[in-house]
């Protein structure tokens, strides 16, 4: 699957289920701010899900969706390309810590590998399921292939990473209260390693440094282990 | 006129991206190269042009729009999620917490401080 399909007119399901998934949108983020911001009501999670419910409910094909949903993959794609924008805007701040950005990033790509894979061992799954957990913190588009490449399923490496992004951003404001730990720099570092994409898109809500550094981390870090499992998959 | 401007360099520079992607054979996906060409060419400008700026602060706001298709597709992915929906979903959740905590504490302990401390 490529993110960047393009699209073919949607008709009027397809302008439907545009449409509503934009209303649900806007229902949401009202919903989460009346709710003071709360993290549970996360539009993203609670759209996807009732769009979900309403396919299976209603006995509709994915690919009904998708006539309308390619669309805002298409924006998903101009969206990722302005990350560019607060990268540049906050060069200075980014170059005056890049040792540590780093560091960091290396050994939480490590943490968040080294778990799921020292897991799966545990509870003995599949090697194919093995390969796949591998990849769950290399952004999506990457994860596809790499996946496919050291013996994962790559449809379920998709599954992985966005199930992952989600929880991360669900679990993210809690932890980061309860760890006392307020650095915007350090909180966007780890949702950019431990949530990729989704991370980063909550990251970029809260503030641009934030965003900035979560795109810089989720960028650098999926190219870094796509480049790396490969080589450590070869040699098992 | 600004906006448009704005919307067409973002594509300008991801169809720019798609096209090196796939001649070049690179391991680096085009997102991640258009953020690389986008920063150069912002480097080489000097500044962000008020239309690309505005563009650019609607779309990252509601970036998290954009993946509900992502997320729906999922819906495909059930059978082979349901059979090992259990032991997949405690460990992400592990390996989600703890790289998320031991990630921003690595950082927090050896970064210099921000000049501005409340950042937010």
């Amino acid at each position: 699957m490529s993110l960047l399909s393009p699209p073919v007119a949607p008709g009027w399901e397809g302008l439907f289920w545009l449409a509503t998934t934009l209303a649900l949108y806007v229902v949401f983020i009202g919903l989460r701010r009346h709710f003071n911001d709360s993290s549970l009501l996360q539009p993203l999670l609670w759209v996807s899900a009732l769009i979900i419910a309403a396919l299976l409910i209603g006995d509709i094909s994915l690919s009904s969706y998708q006539l309308g949903g390619d669309w805002l993959l298409v924006i998903l794609g101009l969206s990722t390309v302005s990350i560019g924008v607060p990268i540049y805007d906050n060069l200075p701040i980014i170059r005056q810590a890049a040792g540590a950005f780093f560091v960091a990033m290396v050994l939480g790509s490590v943490s968040a590998i080294g778990t799921a894979l020292a897991m799966a061992a545990v509870l003995q799954l599949d090697p194919m399921i093995f390969a796949t957990l591998a990849t769950k913190s290399i952004t999506s588009p990457l994860a596809f292939g790499v996946s496919n490449e050291i013996g994962g399923l790559p449809a379920l490496a998709m599954g992985v990473v966005i199930i992952t992004g989600n929880f991360g951003v669900l679990i993210g404001p809690r932890l980061f209260a309860l760890t006392g730990i307020s650095d915007v720099r350090a909180q966007g570092l780890a949702y950019g390693v431990a949530a990729t994409g989704i991370g980063t898109a909550e990251a970029m809500r809260r503030s641009a440094l934030m965003g900035s550094f979560a795109g810089l981390s989720m960028g650098l870090n999926g190219v870094l282990t796509s480049l790396v499992l490969p080589v450590i998959f070869s040699l098992s | 006129m600004q906006l448009l401007a704005g919307i067409s360099l973002l594509a300008a520079i991801l169809a720019l991206s798609e096209w090196v992607k796939t001649s070049a054979a690179w391991v680096v996906p085009a997102p991640v190269l258009a953020i690389v060409f986008l920063v150069i060419i912002l480097l080489m400008r000097g500044a962000v042009p008020t239309g690309l700026r505005r563009v650019s602060a609607v779309l990252l706001r509601h970036m998290a729009l954009f993946f509900i298709p992502a997320l729906v597709a999922m819906v495909s992915l059930f059978d082979v999620l349901q059979e090992n929906i259990w032991p997949l979903l405690l460990i992400i959740i592990v390996s989600t917490i703890l790289p998320l905590w031991f990630t921003a504490f690595v950082f927090a302990r050896l970064a210099p401080r921000l000049d501005d401390e409340d950042g937010q």
